[in-house]
């Protein structure tokens, strides 16, 4: 056993934090308080090689690994927890299926941009009908020659504005379940398809979260990835990958939640002492240290998991589950110890309230991660209780 | 970044989970209800060189480090926690203690370290710790013996250790003592029970111008190292509770029949399976990185607390939902669920509280900030 980090993995936490001290923090309300894009700063993360973290130098990335990756992910995310959403998902659910299902040409063509983040890419799963069960998608993609014919609405999905290539999944067989899926690069300049309502949310407004719409969409044959077929197996297995990203999003936003908390307990006073030095604020920050301790080593485990090849699904649910959950439990206790002042926007306490929130969601919701640790724990039981 | 263990940790952990597959989950069952004690185990252990797992190996120790002393002792707590609390007891409390006090007789240390003797650390004293300027056990020097007098509770190994390290108050300070117990002006017994930890032996001592047999020095330094080893045992064995909890419930729900099919298919039921295994695994991963931190000898760390506090935590999480599991079942003696349920209530309260850790971790973090 060893948790020393490596030299690299060292130097892509210090670049990281020190990216988010200097560029993130100063930004981070103004981006939620006005719902912008934080274009400048995604341009910054591309110069570092934060677009495609874990992705071959050969194909534009920083050619790390995946643990640095999560440490980079928990860094930019408490500096600001939009662009760690727009982050993870370029790395997570656009570059890393093209890289593990993708052909040469199609690596060329998009994996190489998206990594080097001349282009930024979303991923569309979800509909309106169908969000934890995937399987029940609507969307279809009729083969037609050397096309695939798109008809239907994808809901959801994370820098649909901005972005100008789609991991798009759908039923190129509509009369099976998860055998009839296929999965796709669309490319906007070649296939232009529309952008319908973007939401208003809770948190995270500096991500913008769309529709998008297909109607008659034409897509070359070219562009699919894998085999006809393979789709729902493509999407289930970038979301675990995934899941890691989202795990270490809620983490960084409980450490920054935690960081203000604990620097606002020693400079408040009540009661003629401050009030870090009470018995209930001092057990809720000793609380938050921990869990956000344990929630890091699922993070790293997953992580680790997934750059040595291992099945790492259950890990990276684990962490998903335990981070998303302890961020909001984190952000809740660091508002309280703000007292009314967590209420107000003068501080970042409630907004990190809002932007914790979302990291139990999105990804698969903390229920299908628990349906997910469950099985494969009863399965091991049973197996070795005969 | 490696989480896998080293071939002699993973040969350790072979080593003692067949161990306690053979020799100690089922005659657990009577240690704990007072018929039988863990005596052989704790003579087979020796044999098997796991009683002075820290000990140098000039002086027959197995010189191993705090990582493979908590891998064994969570093994050693899924079959076991009352044996796993002596075991851990005599490594890391007695003998980390002399280890720590610099002791070198190497002549002295030998019957220890190949666990022929074992060895127990009177320290604490209920309401006073253990250095704390109002320890009631003094030391006078007279001579050249020191001479000890006052009373120690619930000492683990009390009955069975053949010498006490006795922390008592002097003129300058606490100072740490070798004691030999069937000495003259000792007198042991048997502290009243527990509501857990049933088959761990524990002692009130008392010393009636006790002489001791050797002067360890100030203890301060010492004690902290006692402190932070017994804080890693204590998260290591509530891992080994857990995990035993945990496969009692799961194997119940895969078993156990309602409403025509197994209770393991309900989804409250498979939360609680979910919850339980991500916690236990996220305890395990912390009381690791403490036990390499302190290999590391990193100096003040608040690894060991963070550990422990949240190892802690979830064996009574995890005890309690296996108990739950159980239904009514889980209630009675017939099942192994409620006595992991009261062990871990019991290790709760022994392993200096959770709330006092948290006040030492959080006094650690406004440092910090
Ligand atoms: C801000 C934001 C960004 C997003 N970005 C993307 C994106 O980029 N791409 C994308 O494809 N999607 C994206 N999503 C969609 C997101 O992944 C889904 O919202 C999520 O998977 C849940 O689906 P749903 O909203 O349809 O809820 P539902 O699936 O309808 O679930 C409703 C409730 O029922 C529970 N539930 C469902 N099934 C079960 C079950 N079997 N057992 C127990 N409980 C169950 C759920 O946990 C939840 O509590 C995004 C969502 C948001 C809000």
């Amino acid at each position: 056993m060893e948790f020393a980090l490596t030299e690299i993995q060292q130097m892509v936490l210090e670049t990281a934090r020190s990216f988010a001290d200097n560029e993130l923090l100063p930004i981070a309300a103004d981006i939620d308080k006005t719902g912008t894009f934080p274009a400048a700063q995604v341009k910054k993360l591309a110069e570092l090689g934060f677009l495609g973290v874990a992705v071959d130098e050969k194909w534009g990335g920083a050619g790390f690994d995946n643990l640095s990756y999560a440490i980079a992910m928990e860094e930019i995310s408490r500096g600001c927890a939009s662009t760690g959403v727009i982050m993870s998902v370029n790395n997570s659910l656009v570059c890393d299926p093209i890289k593990r299902f993708g052909n040469d040409v199609q690596k060329k063509t998009w994996l190489k941009p998206l990594a080097q983040g001349k282009r930024l890419g979303c991923f569309a799963l979800s509909e309106p009908g169908s969000g934890s069960d995937a399987a029940g998608m609507r969307t279809t993609a009729i083969r037609d020659g050397d096309h695939y014919i798109v008809n239907g609405t994808k809901n959801w999905i994370t820098n649909g504005k901005e972005a100008d290539v789609c991991i798009l999944i759908a039923h190129s067989d509509p009369s099976e379940r998860h055998r009839g899926i296929s999965a796709f690069v669309v490319d906007r300049e070649q296939t232009p398809y529309g952008i319908g309502k973007v939401e208003d949310k809770l948190g995270i407004k500096g991500s913008s979260t769309t529709s998008l719409v297909f109607e008659d969409a034409r897509v070359p044959v070219a562009n699919r990835l894998g085999e006809e077929g393979d789709g729902f197996k493509v999407a289930m297995s970038t979301l675990d990958g995934g899941r890691i990203g989202i795990a270490a999003q809620a983490l960084g936003i409980a450490r920054i939640a935690f960081e203000e908390a604990l620097a606002y307990s020693r400079e408040r006073s009540a009661f003629g002492k401050v009030i870090g030095d009470f018995g209930a604020i001092r057990e809720m920050l000793a609380d938050m240290a921990t869990e956000i301790d344990a929630a890091r080593l699922l993070i790293w485990r997953a992580a680790v998991g997934k750059d040595r090849g291992e099945k790492f699904g259950k890990h990276s649910a684990m962490a998903k589950l335990y981070a998303s959950e302890m961020s909001a439990r984190v952000c809740h206790k660091a508002l309280q110890i703000h007292g009314g002042y967590g209420y107000v926007k003068e501080y970042n306490a409630e907004r990190h309230v809002r932007d914790a929130r979302i990291t139990e969601i999105y990804e698969g919701t903390s229920e299908i991660q628990r349906l997910v640790i469950a099985r494969e724990t009863q399965k091991a039981f049973a197996a070795s209780h005969g | 970044m490696d989480f896998t263990l080293t071939e002699t940790q993973d040969m350790i952990r072979d080593t003692v989970r067949s161990f306690v597959a053979g020799q100690v989950r089922e005659p657990a069952l009577r240690w704990n209800e007072g018929h039988g004690d863990a005596a052989g185990a704790l003579r087979a252990l020796a044999d098997m060189g796991l009683l002075g797992v820290l000990a140098p190996e000039r002086a027959g120790g197995a010189e191993l480090d705090a990582l493979s002393l908590a891998v064994m002792i969570t093994e050693l707590a899924e079959g076991d926690a009352g044996l796993a609390a002596m075991v851990a007891h005599h490594n890391a409390q007695g003998l980390g203690f002399l280890l720590r006090a610099g002791f070198t007789d190497t002549k002295a240390l030998r019957p220890f370290a190949a666990g022929k003797q074992l060895l127990c650390l009177a320290a604490a004293e209920g309401e006073a710790h253990a250095d704390a300027p109002d320890l009631s056990t003094r030391a006078t020097q007279a001579g050249d013996t020191w001479r000890l007098t006052g009373a120690k509770r619930l000492v683990p190994l009390g009955n069975r250790a053949s010498h006490a390290v006795v922390v008592a108050a002097t003129e300058s300070g606490a100072r740490g003592f070798l004691v030999d117990l069937s000495g003259e002006g000792v007198t042991r017994s048997a502290s009243a029970p527990l509501v857990g930890l049933r088959s761990c032996d524990l002692a009130d001592l008392r010393f009636d111008d006790a002489a001791a047999t050797h002067d360890l020095g100030p203890a301060a330094e010492a004690l902290a190292h006692t402190r932070a080893l017994g804080r890693l045992c204590a998260a290591a064995m509530a891992n080994g509770v857990a995990r035993a909890a945990q496969a009692a419930g799961v194997t119940y729900t895969l078993e156990r029949k309602q409403f025509g099919k197994p209770i393991a298919r309900f989804q409250p039921l498979q939360w609680q399976t979910a919850d339980s295994a991500t916690e236990l695994e996220a305890a395990e991963l912390l009381t690791w990185r403490a036990a390499w931190t302190l290999a590391q000898g990193t100096a003040r760390s608040l690894d060991v607390e963070k550990a422990a506090i949240f190892a802690l935590e979830t064996v009574a999480r995890v005890t309690d939902r296996a108990l739950q599991m159980h239904g009514g079942y889980g209630y009675t003696v017939d099942f192994p669920v409620e006595r992991h349920f009261r062990d871990a209530a019991t290790l709760r309260v022994l392993a200096d509280g959770t709330d006092v850790q948290r006040v030492a971790l959080a006094r650690g973090l406004a440092v910090q900030a």
